[in-house]
């Protein structure tokens, strides 16, 4: 049933350590994962709460959550144009890659290769078309590949 | 360079903390609220030891009051504990024989599983066409019966005589009220109609109120859930607790003459007790920088039992009902979900999640017991088989033998 917390409980059961695990690689910083995550189930709960497909749309608002938390972060810190400036000093080598992809690369290569969303499920959830995604997915992979050759390197 | 889904799975090494109780926290507040700050340490810390495991509590919330049947202890005995693992309702004996998958409803989810008052049933929600419905089946499993149609139930509670059986529900655009419906299904009629949101209804032991939560809308109404009650046969709900805090998790004496209850006043949860007509209200426990919530009664309803997360993990407690000899049951390196008494209030069961390497989002909790003094914990069943803290206990008469049911 839309918006009880008991079925919302249900989709944080099934759903949260995935959900939270993606917000962490997307924003690289565990406390935002775990604020943008809790906002998001609340706001689940509220007036403006889903009426159906409960986890679509929690995974939908806590990455709307995050970004906009995130470019809070980047408009308050006045940096220019070098887009790994929106994740915060990342403590492993992978978060720290991650952090050097654009927003929107990162977010569909994390729901896309680690929440194992399909590239039509992951436009619903960052709220763009699917030819979007994909292209974000084909220039962050050949991004975060180069990336990844370095630092293995 | 590795394969960027498996490069990916590094994420996996990292350890979510429960937010749940955070959610709870902001579901309810006042619009003008801002977002409470209390996460913003855990996450570092966490991060550091993320490599250890997932010992991720997921909060579900399901079973309170089972055992109120106004029965004399000295004539039940316990039958057999079931519980939801995944996608379907489990019984198991409390030695942790006969462990079997109780439904087979094609690929639904069931969930929430109660006893019927004499144990002769077992009611759970199934998910069916996008929805939650109720389902009674008998105590084997056998002819699983939709009692609620199409309207989308979320919590419920057995009726003390096992005739009906009250609800949450949405109707319409609305939000959550109270419903009622025979066990046979009919007689479906609500109890409860507001603008606001009705949460968890508990039946009174002489059948004649419900207890309820009322939440305000989120990001509409200013104010905290309170705890009310209203009479079966309709009329103004009464307002039982409403303290500027929390107050939730209403659970009847057996005797009906008080109510144990979380309240937030201070900071964080506590166990409160309140005359059933709303005096006399006492604070049972006090503990630092702690939320404790779920409150149980013994069957005797001589003591109560609640779990206390301490911002790293839920610990079982159990607390006399004059706020004497308050216990830590489980003090130990896990998870540890609310109890529920045996019918003969020697024995508790809960379950828990042990803290292992394995990265697994479902089925993670076994079913554990554990005597009210803390002796004799045994793990009763293996490999993770509970979804949550959803569990039930089973009254049998003792002086019937044949209500037991064959494993």
């Amino acid at each position: 049933m839309a918006g009880s917390s008991q079925e919302l409980e249900r989709v944080y059961r099934k759903d949260g350590a995935r959900l939270w695990r993606s917000l962490l690689g997307f924003t690289g910083d565990p406390d935002l994962a775990s604020d943008a995550m809790a906002e998001a189930f609340a706001q689940a709960l509220g007036p403006r709460r889903p009426v159906k497909d409960q986890d679509r749309w929690v995974w939908r608002a806590a990455f709307r959550i995050a970004a906009g938390e995130l470019k809070r972060r980047s408009l308050q810190r006045s940096l220019t144009d070098d887009r790994s400036y929106e994740m915060a000093e990342s403590p492993t080598d992978l978060l720290r890659v991650l952090g050097r992809l654009s927003t929107k690369q990162r977010a569909a290569i994390i729901l896309h290769f680690y929440a194992g969303y399909t590239t039509r499920q992951v436009a619903a959830i960052l709220g763009v078309t699917t030819g979007t995604v994909r292209m974000h997915i084909s220039q962050g992979r050949r991004r975060l590949r180069r990336l990844l050759e370095n630092e293995d390197g | 360079m590795a394969d960027l889904n498996e490069r990916l799975r590094e994420l996996d090494r990292f350890e979510p903390p429960d937010v749940w109780p955070e959610v709870e926290r902001r579901g309810a507040r006042p619009p003008h609220e801002g977002v409470p700050s209390r996460l913003r340490h855990i996450g570092v810390a966490l991060l550091a030891l993320a490599i250890a495991a997932v010992g991720i509590t997921f909060a579900v919330r399901a079973f309170e009051g089972k055992e109120r049947t106004p029965r004399p202890a000295s004539t039940v005995s316990n039958g057999k504990l079931a519980f939801s693992g995944v996608g379907q309702i489990y019984v198991v004996s409390s030695d942790g024989s006969g462990l079997r998958q109780l439904t087979d409803l094609g690929g639904h989810d069931a969930l929430d599983v109660h006893w019927s008052p004499d144990g002769s049933k077992l009611a759970f929600r199934v998910w069916t066409k996008g929805d939650y419905e109720l389902f009674l089946t008998n105590a084997d499993g056998s002819d699983p019966t939709n009692v609620t149609g199409s309207i989308g139930v979320s919590e419920f509670a057995w009726s003390p005589d096992g005739s009906m059986l009250a609800f949450t529900a949405v109707q319409g655009e609305g939000d959550l009220d109270v419903f009622v419906v025979n066990a046979e299904g009919t007689g479906l009629r609500s109890v409860v109609e507001s603008p606001l949101t009705e949460h968890r209804p508990e039946w009174s032991p002489d059948g004649t109120q419900i207890a309820f939560e009322r939440w305000p809308v989120y990001d509409r109404d200013p104010g905290t859930p309170d705890i009310y009650t209203v009479g079966l046969h309709g009329g103004e709900p009464v307002p039982l607790v409403t303290s500027s805090g929390w107050d939730t998790g209403a659970a009847w004496s057996p005797d009906g003459t008080r109510i144990a209850f979380s309240s937030e006043r201070d900071g964080d949860k506590e166990i409160h007790v309140v005359n059933a007509d709303g005096s006399g209200e006492r604070e049972l426990t006090d503990l630092p920088r702690a939320d404790a919530t779920r409150a149980a009664w013994s069957p005797d309803g001589t003591r109560i039992s609640f779990v206390a997360h301490d911002g790293e993990q839920w610990d079982l407690w159990v607390v006399n009902a004059d706020g004497g000899g308050l216990l830590k049951l489980t003090p130990r390196d896990r998870d540890d979900g609310p109890a529920v008494w045996a019918p003969d209030g020697n024995l508790l069961a809960f379950t828990a999640s042990q803290v292992t390497g394995d990265v697994d989002n479902t089925g993670t909790y076994d079913v554990y017991t554990i005597r009210p003094d803390g002796t004799g914990e045994r793990r009763i069943t293996s490999g993770r088989v509970a979804m949550g803290w959803d569990l039930s206990w089973q009254p049998v008469d003792a002086t019937d033998a044949t209500s037991t049911p064959s494993p």
